[in-house]
């Protein structure tokens, strides 16, 4: 999936919704919607075997892989809440945009402790 | 790449905003307010249907 598509998706996507928000805004919003949809889900089909090559070269190096998995899916959370956040506002609603990033972020949290208790136990086993 | 998405939803758009002023000018107020909410909903589910397909990429890329 080349670049220059998807550039013009977007462009194109975005001069429709200009020309939808004028007689209804509702339809505007859902059109950019599907817009960044299909966007981002060609991106990632594209990127998926880049993905699935750097995570045999980590395994390959025989270093634990909790920690890549874990940062991986970090990304994953920051991606959808990224857009879903991105979309709140465009319709406006700043309220919304905040609280989907809050939910982001206890995500990416929640996934993160048993990273930071194993990097503990590892520092405690270093001092004792 | 669904593109043809892109541009119904913009046709449907259209469409009922045309329809709604026709109901509107023809003085059917509540029929203009019926189409509007049906086009609503169509495109709504379309919507849903894209942004479900999302997430169960993102989840597949990312392992989540």
């Amino acid at each position: 999936m080349e670049l220059t598509p998807i550039l013009g998706i977007c462009v194109v996507a975005a001069v429709l919704a200009t020309l939808l928000r004028q007689y209804k805004g509702e339809y505007a919003v859902m059109l950019v919607a599907v817009a960044a949809a299909a966007v981002i889900i060609s991106v990632l089909w594209s990127a998926i075997d880049a993905v699935f090559t750097l995570r045999n070269l980590v395994v390959k190096t025989g270093v634990d892989t909790t920690y890549f998995t874990t940062a991986f899916k970090a990304l994953g959370i920051c991606v959808i809440t990224g857009f879903a956040s991105d979309l709140c506002r465009d319709m406006g609603q700043q309220t919304l945009a905040s609280g989907a990033e809050l939910a982001g972020r206890c995500a990416v949290f929640i996934i993160s402790v048993p990273m930071l208790v194993s990097l503990l136990q590892t520092a405690l086993k270093l001092i004792g | 790449m669904d593109v043809d998405l892109i541009f119904k939803v913009a046709a449907i758009g259209i469409i009922v905003t045309v329809l709604n002023q026709v109901l509107v000018r023809s003085g059917r107020e509540e029929q203009a307010m019926l189409t509007t909410l049906t086009g609503l909903v169509v495109v709504l589910l379309m919507v849903v249907d894209v942004i479900a397909d999302l997430f169960t990429t993102v989840k597949s890329v990312f392992g989540l």
